[in-house]
């Protein structure tokens, strides 16, 4: 015979739970994450921003692609009012690739915030230069307002 | 009512000595479900999905075609959808309605429930029976140790259900349906893990067959897609079960229990005539196969048996049939075998090629927006092959052949070609089935020839089974140019054992050769079974080799139903199942070891050197490819000198790949993939923490 007490005590609390949290009963418990975009504006108060790291290298371990490497952007918000974004992107027009990556504030959620957007892979035969022109963008954007905090034009190595 | 309760434990407990053999086997199945709901991202992975989940939406509110769809913005662009009498339907639909009861579950509770916490509650719940059943394995529910298992197991599960409640986000009603499409899929998974404890528990002992089913689970490649609703883990299910089912026959035979033997035979084919309903292209291949083996390995082929048999293939299509009819009016017609919608007739084109496969987003890149939607046209391979489908009933008819063979008196060796016409009664039907069954035979022995043209190219076949890197074959641009397409052997480096099957087939061979006299029926029941999985293994390799290798395929998953037959054929190595038996703890701790070494490995890497996706995936490919030279050095060693090497080195030579697959298969679902918000919030929290690609 299994023996049943925790588990079944255990069981018994998550069944409660479950129902108690449930449209019947209706005791909230679950949060609706802000995942688009809205009125209202961040303050930023400090940005970080290695752009002299956006380069374009070789993938490694046989993957046989060259990538856009682009940096985490390191973005410290004061106050939220609304439901702002911040946005933050890297592209190199002549090759016509990007990355970006977004968040989506909401009502007093100040801190630090890391937008990470990750590498492009970009197939070889494409490259041609060995510099080519990037841009790169910041910006805090909503139905209502939309501003840019970091707008630069950065020269992109091709390192291989 | 007590008795009635009695009644009731009574007949659950033998339901589940029927399906699981015993606890083990139980705690097993609990515990892979436990373990792939841990890295469950509930959302759509590869395109082709776009298709059946629409579907699934619309069998489960009663009908078979596509009006709404909840997965898309518009009908009529996906890979997979077809077309009849101005209906748009999907594919796999046994498939799907396997996944139908589980929508209406899911819906059902969904009205007291949450969805969010619904799928929290019912992770707690199966945790909870885990716990509680490991604690009394082994009669330990006297020692101090099942009671700690007990209590610390509970309270984990009570922390990590309330750290799950108390960060819930909103779940949307609409992701149940393809939640309980996930579900489905992974219960087939662990399900898959459980009828190969079985089938090796009929030949080893109980630590072996263990070994073997965590091993299918959770350090292969069925593990990589367990909660990704594709058909391959469904059909590699059945083919086993058809197998597991196939050895109980032949062992009720050897023993002369033929009534019995009778029942498992007949089981046999009812699973391989289910796989007509999901893909009749692989259920045509099995069925022949079968009836082969069958036929000549059976110890009675009486006019019954023969009639028995045949009845229970008419049952196993008969889903199929029906659903077919259904849908075209042509009960031999399945879906695939339609009018493609949106991608040119991309259902008859033998080869892909990339060009006309660029719908496949998996990896990050795979947003709503999948027009282009050919990818389907990977899966449509199959497409075309599906036509087998049609095959199959061939395959049905073929079956009456055979039976008329046995009939007849001859042995039904070859038998399973030659009758066809004398099915000729319903000879309207007939000319309908061989109309559609005509092209579906020319894809057929296309698909044979055409995969053994493959086998003379080593270069391609080294892109299939060996190293990736980046293939010249593969169209990389659907996946954004990440190569993120492994090999068999990177996927699966357990395989690096098979290195020891010809040494092992030859010895065998040799001692074959001096009991020459022996006819198939006659020998051992363990003997025929390995006839079964090999002959299984090879043909459902060959038929897809001509399309390989091809993008989103991530792990080769045309072959995944080859992969729970190729671990069998790996146990049956002597050096595999005697370490597995004799150093059954050594296994498990170095399995440990090496899981926590390749996780700890794999985000150090990440981090260090801030990899992006395919450099991820291919820093894996390299590592699990070396942990299966280990795998192949140790036990083709162990095979050919058995004194020189010691049963310690098998041991590493075995847990350092599983150790290493079942890091990328937690990885890959944690961290590499990201298509859909993780089902259990406690991982969502947990995951910032960690590096990311």
């Amino acid at each position: 015979m299994v023996p049943r007490q925790p588990p079944m005590v255990v069981a018994l609390f998550v069944l409660v739970t479950l129902v108690v949290t449930g449209p019947l009963v209706g005791v909230d418990a679950v949060r609706t994450q802000p995942t688009t975009i809205g009125d209202g504006t961040a303050a930023i108060s400090s940005v970080q921003l290695p752009t002299s790291e956006i380069r374009i290298t070789d993938g490694r371990f046989g993957t046989n692609v060259a990538y856009l490497r682009v940096p985490d952007a390191s973005v410290t918000v004061d106050s939220v009012t609304g439901r702002p974004r911040l946005l933050y992107q890297v592209a190199v027009p002549a090759l016509n690739i990007s990355r970006e990556d977004e968040r989506v504030l909401s009502e007093g959620q100040s801190g630090t915030y890391r937008l990470a957007p990750g590498d492009r892979a970009v197939p070889p035969s494409s490259l041609e230069r060995d510099v080519y022109r990037g841009t790169v963008l910041l910006r805090v954007q909503s139905f209502e307002t939309a501003e840019t905090i970091v707008a630069e034009n950065v020269t992109v190595q091709v390192e291989r | 009512m007590t008795r009635d309760a009695e009644w009731f434990t009574g007949s659950c407990r033998q339901f589940g000595k029927t399906v699981f053999g015993d606890r083990y086997g139980y705690v097993l199945w609990l515990g892979l479900l436990v373990t792939f709901g841990l890295y469950w991202r509930v959302g759509i992975f590869i395109t082709d999905t776009y298709t059946t989940a629409n579907a699934l939406v619309a069998v489960s509110n009663g009908q078979l075609h596509i009006t709404e769809t909840p997965y898309t913005l518009t009908l009529g662009a996906q890979p997979g959808l077809h077309k009849s009498g101005g209906m748009l339907y999907g594919r796999n639909y046994g498939q799907i309605l396997l996944a139908v009861p589980l929508v209406w579950a899911l819906q059902a509770l969904s009205v007291f429930i949450t969805p969010r916490l619904l799928l929290l509650g019912l992770w707690s719940g199966t945790a909870l029976a885990f716990v509680s059943h490991v604690s009394v394995l082994g009669q330990r529910h006297t020692d101090t140790a099942g009671r700690t298992v007990l209590w610390v197991g509970s309270g984990l599960v009570a922390v990590l259900f309330l750290t799950g409640a108390l960060t819930a986000t909103a779940l949307p009603d609409t992701a149940l349906p393809i939640a309980a499409f996930q579900i489905s899929t992974m219960l087939a998974a662990a399900t898959t893990g459980v009828v190969l404890y079985r089938l090796v528990g009929i030949w080893h002992d109980r630590p072996v067959a263990l070994a073997a089913g965590v091993a299918i689970g959770i350090a292969s490649s069925v593990g990589f897609w367990a909660s990704l609703p594709k058909r391959h883990v469904l059909v590699g299910l059945l083919i086993l079960t058809t197998v597991y089912l196939f050895a109980r026959s032949r062992v009720a035979y050897a023993d002369a229990r033929f009534r019995r033997g009778l029942g498992f035979r007949a089981g046999a084919y009812v699973a391989a005539g289910l796989v007509t309903w999901t893909h009749a292209f692989e259920g045509f291949f099995l069925v022949v196969i079968l009836a082969i083996v069958d036929l000549v390995t059976a110890r009675r082929n009486s006019f019954i048996h023969l009639a028995v048999i045949g009845l229970a293939l008419f049952l196993g299509s008969l889903p199929m049939l029906i659903t077919n009819y259904l849908i075209s009016g042509n009960p031999v017609k399945p879906p695939r075998l339609l009018s493609a919608v949106g991608g040119a007739n991309v259902e008859f084109t033998p080869e892909t090629g990339g060009d006309t496969g660029t719908g496949g987003g998996s990896g990050s890149g795979s947003t709503g927006g999948t027009g282009t939607g050919s990818d389907g046209g990977t899966g449509s391979d199959g497409g075309t092959g599906s036509d087998g489908g049609t095959g199959s009933d061939g395959g049905t008819g073929s079956d009456g052949g055979t039976g008329s063979d046995g009939g007849t008196g001859s042995d039904g060796g070859t038998g399973s070609d030659g009758g066809t016409p004398i099915i000729t009664p319903a000879l309207a039907l007939f000319e309908r089935i061989m109309e559609s069954a005509a092209p579906a035979m020319v894809f057929v022995s296309d698909a044979v020839r055409l995969g053994v043209g493959v086998l003379t190219t080593p270069e391609r076949l080294s892109q299939i089974f060996l190293r990736s890197g980046a293939a010249p074959r593969i169209n990389y641009a659907p996946n954004s140019y990440e190569a993120i397409e492994l090999t068999m052997v990177e996927a699966v480096p357990l395989f690096g054992a098979v290195a020891a099957l010809p040494a092992v087939l030859v010895r065998s061979a040799s001692r074959r050769i001096r009991q020459l006299g022996v006819r198939p029926s006659q020998y051992s029941p363990r003997t025929q079974t390995d006839m079964l999985v090999a002959a299984l293994a090879a043909v459902f390799t060959l038929v897809y080799l001509s399309r390989l290798p091809l993008h989103t395929q991530l792990t080769v998953r045309y072959l995944l139903p080859t992969v729970p037959l190729i671990m069998y054929g790996l146990v049956r190595i002597p050096a595999v199942h005697e370490t597995a038996s004799d150093a059954r703890w050594w296994l498990a701790g170095g399995y440990a070891v090496s899981t926590i070494g390749g996780l700890v490995l794999g985000l150090g890497v990440v981090a260090g050197l801030d990899l992006a996706l395919g450099e991820a995936v291919q820093f894996h490919a390299l590592l699990n490819l070396g942990g299966a030279v280990v795998c192949a050095g140790a036990v083709l060693g162990r095979t050919l000198a058995p004194d020189r090497v010691p049963s310690r080195v098998v041991v590493l030579g075995l847990a350092l790949p599983a150790g290493l697959t079942t890091a990328y298969v937690l990885l890959s679902g944690l961290v590499y993939f990201q298509y859909g918000p993780f089902a259990l919030d406690f991982i969502r929290v947990l995951m910032p923490h960690l590096p990311a690609v």
